[in-house]
């Protein structure tokens, strides 16, 4: 039986690993899938780490309506409606990795040198939750509508911001005469 | 359920960031683009999870879970509004390389 | 604090509620009358701006905070707190907003009264007031995401031509960015102190003052956090969209960028530098220098060469966040003053020109200096007007801007860095230049063909401009009353500790 912890591992490595593919891929549709299966990944971690609402929220999100939204904008833009050409070998792509490579090493080397201690600051004791999955959904709800109601009514304003914008943008075009 | 170390999810969180920053700079379809503020987000989420639950073993902190929550549905308003503009960019130009949007120099 | 469950404060509340209704006036417009979706947005924006007022004689006593109604306070709730600073910053959005409005009615009227536009203006103003407002660093990202969605779609507005798309994409690109490196700063201070409140984190980072240089976390975010905020407020090397979005979005819009969008910017900087990071002051000070110094050159150098003049303003007001964040990097109660004053005035400088030039596109069709020449002396009043804008922003004294350089100038001796203080008076000088070059082709040039053809200019778009340069005036030749209100903004900012005061009653047990 896999520990959970293995199981954190090679989630966290599968995520990585597809948001590596979703870069490099040379279709833009199998970059969007490979972006779906990061997403799918990403909401596994979540559940085990014990954030059951996180992770259904996740999978409705990003692996449901962004995806789809890219789905619609590839075909719309006849993304791959062009034969393969020739793999471009950019010699940016070697300095770009290097500089990553890099910046990896360096953040390895923080974490060796001062490790990241959680809640270092913390000087009123936080509020926490139990992470088993019921005890955890009831009180991150009861938390959201509570404490955070301004942030959840506010934010239904930016979705009304981007919902006029779409309909003001891709409204055909203004007709002169009328 | 046991948690790896945070050292290991930094990490993660931080190859997921340099994978975002590293697809803006170097490519040029409009959509991996977007993409990569996509990966860049979930790298944010990913690590407000991981300071939630690391704190104390076998419980966990509602605050990130609330504001994962909200900055989610943020997050997908902003990709449809950039798409809505890729697309139209795509109806004017006629290319999906955003090196060739060049109406607008010096 | 109110009867309702959930209240932000009154004018962020009735912006809200404008942005809901414009739509649903402009539906409603075959009973209600053609402009009712632009009379909406304008008594919106009129009411919020009357609603200031009673809350600033409120807070002029201490800061104003807000939560929910039915929960004790805690770390952990929404906050909005409201302080002069977030009054001044408030007042300025709102102001541009009304200018705005008022204008676009005549300039987009060939376009038909169009809804959108004006919901999408109100919560952009509603997104600035309510970052003006916020204490916690949840509400202030989901203000600052309602003004960044709204601006996105705003500077892309004129969809139909080419330009406006391509600067909205690249701006909605760099932006989207910036607004994600914010994120993980604001993840990266969650995972030190647990609490998202700006009071709780600064009282928490202030109990390990000592030992705050060593912390390289601490380090890691504020570096992630002034990326976010740099790339809002367009200082270099984060600059890059604001050339190409002032040009293409449409006039009034490029005001509200200009005077609203980058000062929400720098004033993020402002209040997290001050109160969060403030035991770090030896670490951003210098930084901010550095790049206040930067981003002043580029602006200037780069107008130099400018032929497009929304393109040369967009490049001065780069220029001007240079100014602005360099009273910021001194390090005094004086600078901030200086700063903070900056913003208010040169929002209303870079406003009226941007209106100006606005009309000069209605009116001539074109946005190149070299074919308005002489446009003073086919439109006197118009030219009147955008002569006195741009003498204020050259720094004539007895307009208002040079006040505000003098305050930063001053702060910067005072602080004992002479040689910066050099760059920033040659960077002064370098711009009178362009200002001064503009103004002769203007005013003193022949008139051209183009100019001849002009067509006249609506009062409607003429009098917002005219409000705003006798603002410029009145507060250039009796600015003590506006100096008092920023310094007392910057002395309760300083230091942040009439915002920890006002902590709901949780306050320190150590």
């Amino acid at each position: 039986m896999i520990t959970t912890v293995a199981w954190q591992l090679v989630l966290l490595g599968a995520t990585c690993g597809f948001a590596l593919l979703a870069v490099e891929l040379h279709d833009i549709l199998h970059a969007v899938l490979a972006l779906l299966a990061m997403s799918v990944c990403l909401a596994g971690l979540f559940w085990l780490m014990s954030a059951p609402f996180l992770a259904v929220f996740q999978l409705l999100i990003y692996g449901g309506a962004i995806v789809a939204l890219f789905i619609v904008t590839v075909s719309l833009t006849g993304a791959r409606a062009r034969s393969a050409r020739a793999a471009r070998r950019d010699p940016v792509w070697v300095m770009g990795a290097l500089t990553c490579l890099a910046v990896l090493v360096l953040v390895h080397t923080l974490i060796q040198l001062r490790p990241f201690e959680t809640l270092r600051y913390a000087l009123l004791p936080p509020v926490f939750a139990e992470a088993s999955p019921s005890i955890v959904t009831q009180q991150v709800s009861h938390f959201l509508w509570n404490y955070r109601g301004p942030d959840l009514i506010a934010q239904g304003f930016v979705a009304l911001a981007a919902a006029l914008g779409c309909i003001a943008l891709l409204r055909p075009p203004h007709r002169r005469d009328s | 359920m046991t948690t790896m170390p945070v050292q290991y999810y930094l990490l993660g969180a931080f190859a997921l960031i340099t994978i975002g920053f590293y697809c803006l700079i170097t490519r040029r379809n409009m959509i991996r683009l977007v993409i990569a503020i996509d990966i860049l987000s979930n790298a944010a989420h990913l690590m407000f999870i991981v300071f939630s639950s690391s704190a104390k073993p076998g419980f966990t902190q509602p605050l990130a879970h609330a504001l994962v929550i909200i900055s989610m549905a943020m997050d997908g308003c902003v990709v449809a509004v950039a798409l809505a503009l890729v697309m139209l960019a795509y109806r004017r130009y006629g290319t999906r390389d955003v090196r060739q949007l060049r109406k607008l120099r010096w | 604090m109110g009867p309702l469950p959930i209240d932000f404060s009154p004018p962020i509340n009735i912006l809200l509620l404008g942005a809901l209704a414009t739509p649903i006036a402009r539906a409603l417009s075959s009973r209600l009358g053609k402009a009712a979706a632009q009379g909406c947005a304008i008594v919106a924006l009129i009411l919020s701006g009357a609603s200031l007022y009673p809350l600033y004689q409120a807070v002029r006593a201490g800061p104003l905070s807000l939560v929910p109604a039915d929960c004790e306070p805690s770390p952990l709730a929404a906050c909005l707190s409201i302080d002069l600073m977030g009054i001044l910053v408030a007042s300025v959005a709102i102001l541009l907003g009304i200018a705005a409005a008022v204008y676009s009615t005549r300039y987009r009227e060939s376009e038909g009264s169009d809804a959108e536009y004006y919901a999408l203006l109100l919560l952009m103003v509603a997104g600035m007031v309510g970052v003006g407002f916020s204490a916690d660093f949840l509400t202030f990202f989901v203000f600052w995401e309602i003004m960044s969605v709204a601006s996105y779609v705003l500077v892309a507005f004129e969809s139909e031509s080419a330009e406006p798309i391509e600067a909205g994409l690249k701006y909605a690109i760099m932006s989207a960015a910036g607004n994600i490196s914010l994120l993980l700063g604001i993840a990266l201070l969650y995972g030190l102190t647990g609490t998202l409140n700006f009071a709780y984190i600064a009282q928490a980072f202030k109990a390990e003052a000592a030992t705050a240089a060593q912390d390289i976390w601490q380090l890691v975010a504020l570096a992630l956090i002034l990326v976010g905020f740099g790339t809002k407020a367009a200082i270099v090397p984060f600059h890059t969209w604001l050339p190409d979005a002032h040009p293409a979005a449409p006039s009034p819009i490029s005001a509200m960028l200009s005077g609203g969008l980058i000062k929400a910017g720098a004033y993020g900087l402002i209040r997290i530098c001050t109160v969060i990071f403030f035991p770090l002051s030896r670490v951003w000070q210098p930084a901010l220098l550095l790049l206040a110094l930067l981003t002043m050159f580029t602006g200037n150098l780069l107008a130099l060469m400018q032929d497009d003049l929304k393109r040369l303003l967009a490049f001065s007001s780069i220029a001007q966040i240079g100014y602005i964040v360099f009273g910021l990097a001194t390090g005094t109660s004086d600078g901030l003053t200086g700063s903070l004053f900056h913003i208010l005035n040169h929002a209303l400088a870079k406003g009226l020109l941007f209106l100006c030039a606005g009309a000069f596109l209605y009116a001539t069709g074109t946005r190149r200096i070299r074919d308005l020449c002489g446009m003073a002396k086919q439109m006197p009043v118009l030219g009147t007007i955008f002569t006195l804008g741009m003498l204020a922003i050259a720094g004539l004294p007895g307009l208002n801007v040079f006040m505000s350089e003098m305050w930063i100038i001053r702060a910067g001796i005072e602080a004992e860095q002479f040689l910066p203080t050099m760059l920033l008076i040659f960077n002064v000088l370098l711009s009178v230049v362009y200002y001064l070059r503009t103004i002769q082709v203007i005013v003193v040039g022949r008139p051209t063909t183009t100019v001849a053809e002009a067509r006249p200019v609506p009062a409607a778009m003429l009098a917002p401009m005219a409000v705003l340069a006798g603002l410029c005036l009145v507060i250039g030749l009796y600015p003590d009353p506006f100096i008092r209100f920023a310094s007392q903004a910057a002395a309760t900012t300083w230091h942040g500790s009439a915002y920890l005061a006002a902590l709901p009653t949780g306050g320190m047990a150590r």
